[in-house]
């Protein structure tokens, strides 16, 4: 199901959108979907790394915000150079 | 004999550096269901999967159900975490995680857990892995988890420690 959505953009912003979208062969609207789509993963997956590197959420739950696999989350983790949560004091607590 | 309780991050990890088929020689390997299905997730697009599939269908991987019916959760931590915890309250196993909410909950539950790095000393203590396989598997862990030196360091030194004794 989808809905309607109004919003109000820049005109220059329009035209960049629109040069897009004939370069891509794409109607302005699904050029927009596209965009949004795109921008929405990376935006989650930004927020779920965030909350994982300041130690509130585990990886797991990481992983289900950033609504992605746990096998492509630490993929991306690892080809990021973000370093595991764990500290040095959490393995002096554990040994 | 041990039973070692992972949650997924910890057995992909292992999976990852090609130490999972040692596993065994240190307790049985148990997921909850939910860790199950996170292993076998995105099967077409990751190695790792396929292989973690593999090992469930050869019951080298054992899946332990539970009920939760009566489990209060963590809510910073996933289920198949929270899963992993409960099944080790309930059959006095270990949990084996490499995530800093996991560990610190556990803990909080009385329970004693164990991350990758540890399995890896302990798979050097028990002579199963020589001090150059340990240094090798360390290497490749520590680069796909970005381990931090000093907790590079500190792992250096206590294989250093064990094959001293």
């Amino acid at each position: 199901m989808t809905k309607q959505m109004n919003l109000r953009l820049d005109e220059d912003l329009i035209k960049e959108l629109e040069e897009l979208a004939e370069n891509e062969n794409l109607d302005r609207s699904s050029l927009i979907k596209k965009i949004l789509i795109e921008g929405l993963q990376k935006e989650r997956f930004n927020f779920a790394i965030k909350k994982y590197v300041l130690k509130e959420i585990s990886i797991e739950k990481a992983a289900e915000i950033a609504k992605i696999s746990l096998h492509e989350f630490i993929s991306k983790m690892s080809q990021l150079g973000i370093p595991s949560n764990l500290s040095l004091e959490d393995f002096k607590k554990i040994m | 004999m041990n039973l070692h309780v992972y949650d997924a991050c910890a057995l992909i990890y292992l999976t990852k550096i090609n130490v999972k088929e040692k596993l065994p020689l240190l307790g049985s390997i148990i997921v909850s269901p939910t860790v199950k299905d996170e292993l076998t997730a995105d099967i077409d697009r990751f190695s790792d999967a396929k292989l973690l599939k593999h090992n469930l269908d050869n019951k080298i991987i054992e899946e332990r159900k539970i009920k939760l019916n009566d489990v209060i959760f963590s809510k910073n931590i996933g289920k198949g975490e929270n899963e992993t915890i409960v099944i080790c309250i309930r059959n006095e196993g270990i949990p084996i995680t490499d995530d800093h909410q996991a560990i610190n909950y556990a803990l909080n539950c009385g329970l004693k857990p164990k991350t990758s790095e540890l399995i890896l000393l302990e798979l050097l203590k028990q002579n199963i892995i020589s001090h150059k396989e340990f240094q090798i598997f360390f290497k490749e862990l520590a680069h796909i988890k970005s381990l931090k030196p000093d907790i590079v360091l500190f792992f250096k030194n206590k294989a250093e420690e064990i094959i001293k004794k």
